[in-house]
């Protein structure tokens, strides 16, 4: 038990004299972590500058300008330059807009006339986010007006004899007062809203907990090349206590570099990983996971270049296939299957189901235990496989 | 002829290293093709969307049929909200319908009524399905209207009015909206294949780079360096050559994914002139980082470790993960501290934009800067380790 000890503090000391396993376990992860939550969730909110020319000049044209795109609703994000029809062109040409409404002369007769009318919009290549929005708002008004030029119509032919001129522009005046019966409203995926700090502070911790415990196993291959695993074992060491050192440092700095993620995103961005309780049970069962399998992997190896190339090349595959950089639902079904393979995908899983849905050990009870048999099984092979190294 | 001799040993060394080429060939061709796939022109067809239908009644099921119909959607039942929340944060659909209990019964009653679209913010779904489903929404919103209304003024029932709101709706000339991005697509990014081929040139350039600086730091932990010295070879020598041989390096690296990109997934690189002188320039500034690497750090291990970590995390902020365009401009000022940025804007301007080597010259000159300061400041570095 003493030798063990020994061993992973040796081991421990070692790692963190050499600068690249604190940049690996501690800043790396939280640098990444923070350039993500700075890139996609920017609480400066929404900002665009929008061009509009109204060639039309009345009603309908001026009820979008004035009442959608300087309404109270867009006030804050919007800024709004009325120009002329070539003017507007042009600043969206120059990128001095983010996109341009057109509306053509004659718009608002030949929405109330029941005829067909387009509003055109430009969008800026380099604002893509800006210019879907200025579309949607479009899609959205031109859907009112549809909707306001199909209940007249259906009124007219329901009641079954064509209107008088006064009564069709009372039943036009009614209709365009209607507000769309069915409103699309965005709902959370969960019971609590997932914030970036939330999501990708556990995403970068667990893409380099597989970095940062891979020097576990790959030291034994460093003290065999130099010899000092020969007089580690000469001493009263056994070849299991060795091994079990060595574990234990991988797992010390392992649990230690997800812990200091969770601390560190809680301090600097607030983030709420949920459960505290539940946050220490998982973070273990992912360690464990992940030394299992980077040590399965190295003990495959013979030399320290090969046990870097494997599991530098397992770590990135299940990176990938687990779902810590791609988006899965665009991938076919199979792949995302496959994602249920991995120790990582789990772990993720558990992680994010914890921010999102709340509750405690219950609600990452099938993750830790999915990672924690991945742990098991793979540390048994690894442990089979080390033993022999050491051996031999 | 010492110079090359140091060259062809580098070269060499890296292609008998098999995990190595592993890296420099596969790993590349690897993410683009998985990543290429997911960010593709509309992605491989329909994407999938979860309805859950909590009792919404036949206005409710017509929706569903509505979605069906849709040539963007390949829409999935779910029985409930939880797995709906889950399928939606674990990427299993893009985003998630809820059409409410009592849905139908609140139109027919003259009322309103609320779908809501279930997204995951940190991962939002491609444009086209949240407008798709909009699209849906607003034709079903529009002929309730149309129905209450119609009901409301001549007292007809409201299934009856809903019928010829139907038929009306049908034949009835809309509002369109009518968008065009300024220039025709080419002004916009490039996509799929297009945009993640130049983002992991650039990415892999400068990861080979870093992690090539341990070879460096090898030769003088064994000694080789020494020995060369020892032999009537100048100093200079043994610099350009291992700056040259880092060189070769960055610039094979960069070549390998140009070609697979043009070859196996069909990237038009623009003006091809343009962009390969592109990537002997972004390769000039991957050697710079190289040899400064491999000259300040000690242990070849401390090169390969932070390698990667560096690399995409330059690549995060550069636009090699995602394009700048859609982060906020203090992340896109930041960006361009590095050449990552500069090199992603002068792809994307050849590719998409149909720029030139006129219209790339800003891009280059802030590039060579970055390679002419790398390189001084490295050969500098380089030798003063040899000399001490």
């Amino acid at each position: 038990m003493r030798a063990t000890l020994l061993i992973a503090a040796k081991d421990l000391r070692q790692r963190l004299r050499d600068r690249s396993g604190l940049v690996i376990a501690f800043v790396a992860p939280f640098l990444l972590a923070s350039i993500i939550g700075l890139a996609f969730g920017g609480d400066d909110g929404f900002r665009a500058t929008y061009a509009v020319a109204d060639d039309d000049r009345g009603p309908l044209a001026a009820r979008f300008v004035d009442g959608v795109l300087a309404g109270p609703g867009l006030a804050e994000a919007v800024t709004l330059r009325r120009v002329g029809r070539s003017q507007a062109r042009l600043l969206v040409d120059r990128g001095e807009a983010d996109a341009a409404f057109l509306l053509p002369a004659g718009f608002s007769a030949a929405v109330q006339r029941g005829g067909p009318a387009t509003i055109t919009v430009l969008e800026a290549g380099e604002s893509p986010v800006a210019g879907q929005v200025a579309r949607s708002l479009a899609d959205a008004y031109a859907a009112q007006l549809t909707a306001t030029q199909l209940s007249v119509r259906t009124a007219v032919e329901t009641s079954g004899r064509p209107p008088g001129e006064a009564q069709a522009s009372r039943l036009g005046e009614q209709a365009a007062a209607l507000r769309l019966p069915v409103q699309l409203t965005e709902g959370r995926v969960g019971v609590r809203e997932i914030e970036p700090a939330n999501y990708f502070g556990p995403s970068m911790a667990i893409f380099f907990l597989f970095f940062t415990v891979s020097f576990g196993a790959r030291s034994i291959l460093t003290e065999r090349r130099q010899g000092t695993l020969g007089r580690l074992l000469a001493s009263t060491a056994s070849p299991g206590a060795v091994i079990a050192g060595k574990a234990l440092a991988a797992f010390a700095l392992g649990t230690s570099s997800v812990l200091v993620m969770w601390l560190a995103t809680s301090l600097v961005f607030g983030a709420d990983w949920g459960d505290p309780l539940a946050v220490v049970v998982l973070t273990v069962t992912s360690v464990l996971a992940a030394v299992g399998v980077t040590a399965m992997v190295i003990t495959l190896a013979r030399t320290e270049e090969q046990a870097d190339g494997f599991s530098a090349l397992v770590v990135f595959t299940l990176a990938l296939l687990g779902g810590n950089f791609v988006y899965l639902a665009q991938l076919p079904d199979l792949l995302q299957r496959v994602s249920l393979l991995t120790p990582n995908g789990w772990a993720l899983r558990g992680y994010v189901d914890l921010v999102a849905d709340g509750g405690g050990l219950g609600t990452v009870a099938v993750p830790a235990a999915v990672t924690a048999a991945f742990g098991l099984v793979t540390g048994t092979v690894a442990l089979i496989r080390a033993r022999r190294m050491v051996l031999a | 002829m010492k110079i090359l001799a140091i060259v062809g040993v580098t070269v060499r060394r890296l292609a008998r290293d098999r995990i190595a080429l592993f890296f420099v060939v596969l790993l590349p061709v690897v993410i683009i093709l998985v990543i290429g796939i997911t960010f593709g022109d509309a992605g491989p067809g329909r994407l999938p969307v979860g309805v859950l239908d909590q009792g919404a009644g036949p206005l409710g099921a017509e929706l569903r049929a509505d979605l069906d119909r849709s040539p963007a959607l390949d829409p999935r039942a779910y029985d409930d909200l939880d797995a709906l929340r889950k399928a939606v944060r674990r990427g299993v659909v893009a985003a998630g319908l809820v059409l409410p209990a009592g849905y139908d019964r609140a139109l027919r009653a003259g009322r309103a009524a609320e779908v809501t679209l279930v997204v995951d913010q940190t991962r939002p779904p491609p444009a086209e399905v949240r407008s798709a489903v909009a699209a849906a929404v607003a034709r079903q919103a529009a002929t309730v209207q149309a129905a209450q209304f119609a009901a409301g003024v001549s007292g007809a029932p409201f299934d009856a009015a809903l019928a010829r709101a139907r038929s009306s709706a049908a034949s009835a000339q809309q509002v369109r909206v009518e968008a065009t991005t300024l220039g025709g697509r080419e002004e916009a990014l490039p996509d799929g294949f297009n945009y993640t081929a130049p983002a992991n040139l650039v990415l892999f350039v400068f990861i080979t780079s870093l992690t090539a600086a341990a070879a460096l730091i090898e030769d003088r932990r064994l000694g080789v360096t020494r020995r060369m010295l020892a032999t009537p070879t100048t100093t200079t020598t043994i610099v350009l050559g291992e700056t040259l041989g880092r060189f070769a390096i960055a610039l094979l690296q960069g070549l390998i994914v140009f070609v697979v990109g043009w070859l196996v997934f069909g990237v038009d690189w623009g003006d091809p002139p343009a962009a390969l002188l592109l990537v002997v320039v972004f390769s000039l500034v991957g050697t710079g980082v190289g040899v400064l690497v491999g000259s300040l750090l000690r242990t070849a291990d401390q090169a390969t470790s932070i390698g990667p970590p560096v690399g995409i995390a330059l690549g995060m902020l550069g636009g090699c993960m995602w394009p700048l365009a859609i982060v906020p401009e203090p992340m896109r000022v930041v960006g361009h501290l590095f050449p990552h940025a500069w090199a992603m804007d002068a792809f994307i301007d050849l590719i998409s934009r149909g720029a030139g080597l006129a219209g790339i010259v800003r891009q280059l000159a802030v590039l060579a800067a970055f390679a002419a300061a790398l390189l001084a400041l490295a050969t500098w570095r380089l030798r003063r380790t040899l000399l001490g």
